[in-house]
């Protein structure tokens, strides 16, 4: 009934004038506002970048340098290129911007590409942006194929140059007609090409990276429908994450190189239990020969709740590893960090699979090997690890941190205390090894005594000799008996000669002494040498280079003080040994000298006794021996050899035995001084950090041209050439045409002016709800509920209508547009606001109901009401101006009335 | 008899209130009838639904001939213009002059603006307005200079049924006097028919042709001032009465 009314009264003609000018001054608005600031915009982008093609490059310059930076560039202009325009750009964001336009002449690609170059090492350099045009750029060109592409995109008509630009191809146009046609021609051609990129997961490589490429594309070569592949995998690693992660990588091998590893043998018992057991498991390790076997149940917990090192003594270890013996040989080498077995198989799938053969291999995360060696042993701690004697058994960690069943036998290697063991062994040596050579210098030394006291020996011999030749001779003239003068001058010459030969004897006991003691030097010698083999054979030269070289030049120096010790034991023994005949027959002599010297006690007897001449002969033919024998000596070689030797042993002391040792205690100290667990948490903070870093593996890059490559077909050939299913497959467009900056800064700017005109129509919209409708909704219910209309609330109604259809159409009007909001996202919104005020409208703007009812009784239409008394009361606004010219009594400024 | 209006059983209820219970009222041309009761007695209800700015639930009105409650909505109008109404609280239009406030009745009738500012001005002289006054707005106006300006924009309309309703119940009680003599003189002068609700009783005893006393809703006691108000035969009556004796 109202409404019908309305309409008779030509109300409708009213509101329709209403919503037709509001929507069209809130285009107009919205539209103006954002065109401004598109203008704004688009003059503030040609200052930056200057007219269309009227400069080549921008060179960024920080702000501060600036005016050093013009000079230079202008100098460098001038010389490099003759004719070029310079001119001064705003400065944005502490960047001073310079534009570079070279005369067309030298507008080719070798100057645009060396733009960059020249202008690199001006002051305050903050590198340089193209804007050369007419461009279209092909940006995210895989890194092979860009002479490809560039040699294919120079070829199409209308194409001037090509130029590269980071990762992108510039194409120079020659006119700006041949945008769009060049366009749709490299569109064809980028539509025609695809890269298959095979990509490995982090820390995996392929091994033959060139060949598998090669591999790869002839795959695809050979099926027909391609008719080109080419390996473009771009091999060079420059990448800084990568290099980092690299690092990091080289970090953690290192630690865990160092980290005392545990490998546990499974209980055949319990065999069933490694299904349970995969790669970040703890188990708890308890010394082998505990007094209190644990309970399993039993918590490990401490008081606080938290495990950790410093509060509980149990060792932990984390799983790294569950491996069969046997394993399989992969075109594919691996990090070894997971499941493995022979048959390719998960173990953590294997459940009622014999699991014999199985080893279970992790590091220490909490605690250290010294808390597993449970009771005092034999040798230190290096030396137990060292020889693998340090055992332990090992527990599942149950819920809560409490004890699970057993597991198996742990043995404990590191090595750390291995090589802390050997250097401890060396340093020993090495201190021997110089007492060593001090002991046979001195040797050398007494073996020249020995040869002194030869020729005393010898000459005093000769005088018993001489002596007994003479009381022999008496003998036979005088008869069987000796006088007293004869056996005064034998017994000195017997007492000389003695002297002489047990000082001899003397000299010769200490050079044998030292030959046994040589002889345990040298065995020592290779002991440690042995150890030294296998620690250079267990140390990888690129992983630790330096402890590797280190390592070779210590057995290089333990050799040849080796060899240079056997040398001169040789030459010792030979020496002793060309004496031991000689010396034999001073023992024979001294023993019976001994007892000639007995006789002679009892000169008398001796010489009564008839037996004094058997005595001399036989005196005398051990002294005629003992002299032929040592007379025989080469005494002259021998001291000459013995000249040598301790010549030899001098130059051996000059080996600097102090820094040999230094360099061992330096290897010593350059072992980690971690705990192991301490090893163990870098190591896992290590995997994680890799594993959280989102940087590609290893890759093969195919360029194919053809159909559309499909994931399985790319993964069938991946598969063939790398005889392995763990990479991932890409199918990319082998490059992406883009618009040119400028082209890019104004479609930034048409969105930007869309934006903004979405925004204006909103809040335009808003506007006019509030100032007009608010007012025409307050009245419509106003007169809705006078009427006694029941129904709908025609108020809510009309302002949900007006919101809607106004700022829906304002906002297509006016070339809004809001990425992602579609026409009918924005009626909802207009008719979510229309119905918001019309629900408050009774508050926007209230109709005074004493002068309505005044209207009515004066017997005024609705319409008339509307228009001469709730308008005119309402909020100024485009509802106020438009009713203006219906009102038949218009209210003048003064009290005078005026009427239309 | 020829009544200007018959009101036949009006009902009218807000919400669960009943305000008008039967109410039964014949009004003759020329009579003025002044309506009493105690507050809440449905006297101003009734009287807006003569003219339906209150919709009557039931019964009927007829005036001069024509039910009011049955008329189409351009019928209503045109009656409406036939009844002036001046209201407790004025009702001008605040945006408006007095002289247009007075005149806006007018305008929509049709009558040319330079007639119409003279009916205007005539009817405001005649409730004492002059010129000067006219052109002032309400709000530069006293409540007594409002009131009148009030009665001359119901009286420029030339009505056949004047509705008054409390017409100085907002006024103090010096402008209270002004305002009822306008109202005399106009009872006595314009030979108009009235309805007029008031506590003003002894104005009501000088003026009114008859007494209508309401109560609850319904008509309680009616006739002449003298009848109504020395015998009452209602309960309503008769403190009345005491009233006006005290």
């Amino acid at each position: 009934m109202l409404v019908f009314t309305l309409f008779r009264e030509r109300f409708a003609k009213d509101l329709l004038e209403l919503l037709v000018v509001s929507i069209l001054v809130g285009s107009f608005i919205a539209g103006i506002v954002a065109f401004t600031a598109d203008t704004y915009f688009g003059k503030t982008v040609t200052g930056v970048l200057g007219d269309y093609g009227e400069y080549d490059i921008i060179l960024h310059v920080r702000a501060e340098r600036k005016a050093e930076a013009l000079k230079e560039i202008r100098k460098i202009a001038a010389r490099e290129f003759p004719g070029a325009r310079v001119k001064e750009g705003p400065t944005l964001v502490d960047r001073a911007n310079f534009l570079v336009g070279l005369p067309d002449s030298l507008r080719r690609r070798e100057t645009i590409e060396r733009l960059p170059r020249v202008f690199g090492d001006i002051p305050g350099a903050s590198g340089s942006t193209y804007i050369i045009e007419p461009r279209i750029v092909v940006s995210a060109v895989q890194g092979g194929a860009f002479q490809f592409l560039m040699a294919r995109i120079q070829k199409l008509p209308g194409v001037r140059f090509t130029f590269r630009d980071g990762s992108s191809i510039g194409v120079v146009l020659k006119s700006v007609d041949d945008i769009k046609g060049t366009e749709e021609a490299i569109k064809e051609m980028l539509r025609s090409y695809q890269v298959v990129e095979v990509r490995l997961p982090m820390g995996e490589e392929i091994q033959d990276s060139m060949r598998a490429g090669a591999a790869l594309a002839k795959e695809f070569g050979s099926k027909p429908e391609f008719g080109y592949a080419k390996d473009i995998t771009v091999r060079s690693r420059n990448d800084d994450i990568r290099d980092l992660t690299a690092t990091l990588m080289e970090m953690r091998d290192f630690l865990q190189y160092y980290a005392a590893h545990v490998m546990v043998i499974p209980d055949d018992i319990e065999s069933k239990r490694v299904g349970d057991i995969h790669p970040g498991t703890v188990l708890v390790l308890r010394a082998a020969t505990r007094a209190a076997a644990p309970s399993p149940g039993g918590s490990t917990r401490s008081d606080t709740g938290v495990l950790t090192a410093d509060e509980t003594d149990e060792v932990l270890m984390e799983v790294k590893e569950v491996v069969r013996e046997a394993r399989e040989a992969s075109v594919v080498s691996r990090e070894a960090s997971r499941v493995k077995d022979a048959s390719g198989d998960k173990a953590g799938n294997k459940g009622d699979n014999d699991n014999k053969g199985y080893k279970i291999e992790g590091i220490i995360i909490q605690g250290d090997i010294s808390q597993l060696q449970a009771r005092p042993q034999s040798g230190s701690q290096s030396e137990l690890v060292a020889r693998g004697q340090i055992k332990a058994e090992a527990y599942l960690l149950g819920p809560q941190d409490t004890i699970g069943p057993r597991v198996g036998v742990a043995t404990i290697t590191s090595e750390r205390e291995r090589l802390a063991y050997m250097v401890d062994e060396s340093i020993r040596l090495m201190t021997e090894l110089d007492k060593f050579s001090h002991d046979a210098y001195k040797t050398a030394l007494d073996s020249l005594d020995v040869l002194g006291l030869y020729e005393t020996t010898v000459g005093r011999l000769v005088q018993v000799q001489r002596t007994l030749e003479g009381i022999d001779d008496g003998l036979l003239i005088h008869g069987n008996t000796l006088d007293q003068r004869d056996i005064a001058r034998l017994a000195k010459a017997l007492d000389d000669a003695s002297r002489a030969m047990n000082s001899f004897a003397s000299a010769l006991d200490k050079v044998n002494f030292f030959e046994a003691q040589v002889d345990r030097v040298l065995g020592k010698t290779s002991d440690v040498r042995r150890i030294l083999e296998q620690e250079i054979q267990a140390t990888s030269p690129e992983s630790s280079p330096g402890l590797y070289q280190r390592l070779v030049a210590m057995k290089a120096a333990l050799d040849l003080v080796e060899f240079k010790a056997r040398e001169r034991a040789r030459a010792i023994d030979s020496f002793l040994a060309g004496l031991n005949p000689a010396a034999k027959n001073i023992a024979s002599w001294q023993g019976k000298f001994k007892s000639l010297r007995n006789g002679l006690e009892d000169a008398r007897a001796l010489v009564n006794s008839g037996r004094a001449q058997a005595i001399l002969g036989d005196l005398l033919d051990v002294t005629n021996s003992t002299l032929a024998q040592l007379q025989m000596l080469d005494i002259d070689s021998m001291r000459q050899k013995v000249g040598r030797i301790s010549r030899d042993l001098e130059s051996l002391q000059s080996i600097d035995v102090s820094s040999m040792i230094g360099e061992l205690k330096y290897i010593k100290e350059s072992l980690p001084n971690l705990r192991d667990d301490q090893v163990g948490r870098s190591i896992r903070l290590i995997d994680r950090y890799i594993g959280g870093e989102v940087i590609p593996g290893d890759q093969l890059q195919v360029m194919v041209d053809g159909p559309p490559v499909t994931v399985a077909m790319a993964r069938s050939a991946a598969r063939k050439v790398l005889k392995d299913d763990n990479f991932t497959v890409f199918i990319t467009p082998v490059g992406v045409l883009e618009p040119g900056i400028r082209g890019e800064l104004f479609r930034v700017m048409r969105e930007a002016r869309a934006t903004i005109a979405a925004l204006m129509s909103v809040v335009f919209t808003l506007l006019v709800l509030i100032l007009d409708h608010a007012t025409l909704a307050s009245a419509l219910r106003y007169f809705a509920g006078r009427t006694g209309f029941i129904g709908f609330d025609i108020g809510k109604v009309y302002g949900t209508f007006a919101g809607a259809l106004i700022l829906t159409l304002t906002y297509m009007l006016s070339g809004a547009r809001i990425p992602y909001i579609r026409p009918a996202h924005i009626l909802l919104v207009g008719a979510l606001m229309g119905y918001v005020v019309s629900w408050q409208s009774d508050k926007i703007s209230p109709v005074n109901e004493d002068e309505v009812t005044a209207a009515m009784a004066l017997g005024l239409p609705y319409s008339e009401i509307i228009r001469e008394i709730i308008i005119p009361a309402g909020r100024p606004g485009l509802l106020q101006l438009l009713n203006r010219r219906r009102m038949r009594l218009r209210a003048s400024a003064g009290s005078q009335p005026r009427t239309v | 008899m020829d009544y200007l209006l018959e009101i036949k059983g009006l009902t009218k209820r807000f919400g669960k209130t009943l305000v008008l219970d039967g109410f039964d009222l014949n009004v003759a041309r020329g009579e003025t009838v002044v309506i009493t009761g105690p507050s809440g007695c449905g006297k101003s209800t009734a009287l807006r639904c003569i003219n339906r700015l209150t919709e009557p639930d039931s019964g009927s009105i007829t005036f001069a001939g024509v039910d009011i409650t049955r008329l189409s909505y351009s019928d209503l109008l045109r009656v409406r213009r036939r009844i002036g109404f001046v209201f407790q609280h004025f009702n001008l239009i605040e945006r408006l002059t007095a002289l247009q406030n007075v005149m806006l009745g007018v305008i929509f009738e049709g009558v040319p603006y330079p007639e119409a500012r003279d009916m205007a001005l005539r009817a405001l002289a005649r409730v004492g307005i002059g010129e000067m006054l006219a052109c002032r707005r309400p709000s530069e106006l006293s409540g007594g200079e409002r009131q009148r300006v009030g009665i001359a924009r119901a009286l420029v309309m030339d009505p056949d049924l004047m509705l008054w309703d409390e017409p100085t119940a907002s006024l103090d009680p010096i402008l209270v006097v002004d305002v009822l003599d306008v109202m005399e003189e106009l009872v006595k002068t314009s030979g108009k028919t009235m309805i007029i609700v008031t506590h003003e009783m002894k104005f009501a005893s000088r003026v009114a042709d008859r007494i209508v006393l309401l109560d609850r809703g319904r008509v309680a006691e009616e006739g002449p001032p003298g009848e109504v108000f020395l015998a009452p035969k209602s309960e309503i009556g008769r403190r009345y009465k005491r009233l006006l004796a005290g």
